[in-house]
């Protein structure tokens, strides 16, 4: 990506409808020209992987995306060798004179190598967005397996020798620090933390993603959601909660938040019972500092 | 701001230098790293917010490293700004006497960079009663009986890693072929073994222990102090934390090979030790801040404490209830459970009593030694 300047990552995203602070755009910026890894950390649902659809989006590349789980290994994250069709290709082979070298250099050969997210993105002739979505999930071992791709850009496949870098892919990592990650991996990449946005921010993320929502209606659900997250909850609603609960309230015609209405569609926001029932409890003292008019029950 | 009369880059390394005191992984890459950047873009550099969020940017490697960078930053920075004031006075002044006169505004700005405990002790002493040297606390470990305890200890941990007894488990990773598994699943089909099912060695056992250091247990203190420390020097996979108001981590403070040290360490960083007891609080702040570290399906839980509690109830329940789903056991060790007549009766205790698994007494070898039989 050809930035002349930090101004100009921020005009990109804006037009992906990403609004970005500061720090984002720096590190973005930064991460760009040093050809370092972006490691993003901060709670669920604040739009960490959303930078890596638009950094793809902006370059016009392809995303490559890795989804991290515990028992996450190199022959799924790599590459692995497709051992079905290895054994069929042997019994077809069996009638053949073929000697047993010839036998192994066909069954290591390109034809039954099962390029996995990593080696596929370095191996790949065309640029591309690799994201590496939530390592903290993935065991340490794996992060080690990383480091070594990361530093040197190059693959070794013991049958195959190493696979080098045919372009450099932009990387971006993001973790939701249910562990910490190595220090060794830390040191390799651009850090930012994306934390809940404040009112004003959230307000013009809404805005942004939904120009036609009742200017009122808006104002209340960020405020709402401002007041929820400071109560201690043990999934606090994050970005996207806000959004999949506006768009549910328009697609519903409220331009203004009730509550009776907020009562039946807090499912969408709070996604843990203890959570639901301890936020139902103080309803309406949260509701009044929202600044929503409560019906007096008749 | 930066461009008085000193250069950039040795400002710039030498508060790379400085916020290595103040336990940042600075290399020498991420010191290049600042520099290159800055040389980016001139806009980096005009504006004094810029400059600073470029070098937070380059530097910061973790949420710790970002909540305290722009204090040290600005702390830095101001105080450069005071020492090339006093530099700049220094050579304007015409004689040498002058200069010498001004150099330990130079030394002593060297010295704050490079964190020299004298200097800082010099404003500390004022309002802390706490110094670099004492062990307030008098705390002791006697050799002999640490030794007596390692031992015991030790026959501890092998008790609880003897409970995992299968070596191998099933495994998403196509590493180990479990060749037995294998050919039970291919032995309906051709005789070739098509379908491979993999296994990995079980993963190792973790401990947490959470001490109480309260008043209501300072007679026992000592004994609990032996057993953080050969828990600490007897397995890699720990962490040791104290509680009596505050929760404390004190993995990183002890080590066998320097009891003194590690003895004056605590001391010093315990303010609340023999004091009042709030275990909600601090279970509260374990869940909050530790627990995703440090707890998982793997982890055996330790709680040393009578349960006397001043603080919150509710918040023992429901951090009790977390930490018992997080984590594979929660075995509670209680001094009082010494006594033939006791009974839960405290509140702590009683709040607590749903969520453990075991509950055993704790208050001297002997108890320990009961302790790996019935493990």
């Amino acid at each position: 990506m050809n930035w002349k300047n930090v101004d100009q990552v921020r005009e990109d995203l804006v037009k992906q409808d990403y609004l970005s602070t500061d720090s984002i755009d720096l590190a973005i910026y930064l991460s760009s020209k040093l050809n370092k890894p972006l490691l993003i950390e901060g709670p669920p649902g604040v739009g960490k992987t959303e930078i890596a659809k638009c950094l793809a989006n902006i370059a016009d590349v392809d995303l490559i995306r890795l989804q991290c789980y515990e028992g996450l290994g190199a022959e799924h994250a790599i590459y692995e060798w497709n051992y079905q069709s290895q054994l069929l290709a042997l019994r077809l082979m069996e009638s053949q004179d073929n000697s047993i070298e010839e036998k192994e250099s066909h069954i290591f050969s390109d034809k039954y190598l099962l390029k996995r997210p990593l080696l596929q993105s370095i191996s790949s002739s065309k640029s591309s967005v690799l994201l590496i979505d939530e390592l903290d999930r993935a065991d340490e071992e794996f992060e080690s397996y990383l480091l070594e791709i990361l530093s040197d850009w190059q693959i070794s496949v013991p049958e195959l020798g190493t696979i080098k870098a045919k372009t450099i892919p932009t990387v971006i990592i993001t973790s939701n620090r249910t562990r910490d990650l190595s220090e060794a991996l830390r040191r390799r990449c651009i850090y930012i933390w994306i934390d809940y946005p404040e009112f004003e921010k959230e307000l013009a993320i809404l805005q942004t993603k939904m120009p036609n929502i009742n200017k009122e209606l808006a104002e209340q659900i960020c405020l709402f959601m401002k007041e929820l997250r400071q109560l201690q909850l043990k999934k606090s609603p994050s970005i996207s909660e806000t959004l999949d609960w506006a768009f549910a309230l328009s697609e519903l015609h409220f331009d203004h938040l009730e509550k009776q209405i907020v009562e039946d569609t807090l499912g969408i926001v709070l996604k843990d019972w203890q959570d639901l029932r301890e936020s139902q409890d103080s309803l309406s003292e949260l509701l009044d500092r929202v600044g929503v008019v409560q019906k007096l029950p008749s | 701001m930066i461009q008085r009369r000193t250069d950039l880059t040795a400002n710039i390394i030498s508060f790379c230098q400085y916020l290595r005191t103040k336990d940042f992984y600075i290399g020498l890459q991420t010191e290049k790293e600042c520099l290159t950047s800055l040389s980016l873009d001139p806009g980096l550099i005009k504006s004094a917010e810029r400059f600073k969020r470029t070098l937070e940017v380059c530097i910061c490697k973790s949420k710790r490293d970002l909540e305290l960078f722009s204090g040290l930053f600005d702390r830095y920075w101001k105080e450069l700004e005071r020492a090339v004031d006093s530099k700049t006075a220094d050579e304007e002044s015409p004689t040498e006497q002058m200069k010498n006169k001004q150099a330990p505004a130079i030394n002593q700005l060297r010295s704050w960079l490079l964190n020299d405990n004298n200097t800082e002790e010099i404003g500390t002493a004022s309002y802390s009663s706490y110094s670099a040297n004492d062990n307030q606390l008098g705390l002791s470990i006697d050799e002999k009986e640490l030794k007596e305890m390692l031992r015991f200890v030790n026959s501890l941990l092998t008790q609880i890693s003897k409970k995992r007894t299968r070596r191998y488990t099933d495994s998403k990773r196509k590493e180990l072929i479990n060749l037995r598994r294998s050919i039970r699943k291919n032995i309906l089909g051709s005789d070739e073994l098509l379908q491979l099912v993999y296994k990995e060695k079980k993963k190792k056992l973790k401990i947490v222990l959470l001490c109480d250091v309260s008043k209501s247990v300072e007679l026992y203190s000592m004994f609990f102090l032996k057993f953080m420390f050969s828990l600490k020097h007897l397995s890699k996979d720990v962490e040791i934390f104290s509680f009596a108001t505050t929760l404390h981590r004190l993995t990183e403070d002890i080590n066998v090979r320097e009891v003194n040290k590690s003895l004056r360490t605590i001391s010093r960083k315990i303010k609340s030790w023999s004091g009042g007891t709030k275990i909600g609080e601090s279970l509260d702040e374990f869940v909050r801040v530790y627990s995703h570290k440090c707890v998982n399906k793997n982890t055996v839980l330790f709680i040393v404490s009578d349960g006397w509690d001043t603080g919150d109830i509710d918040l023992i329940d429901k951090n009790m209830e977390a930490l018992s789903q997080k984590s594979m056991k929660i075995i509670w060790l209680n001094p009082l459970l010494a006594h033939a007549d006791w009974k839960p009766e405290v509140s702590g205790m009683k709040a607590a009593m749903p969520y453990i698994d075991l509950l055993l007494p704790f208050h001297n070898i002997d108890s320990l030694k009961s302790m790996v039989k019935s493990m």
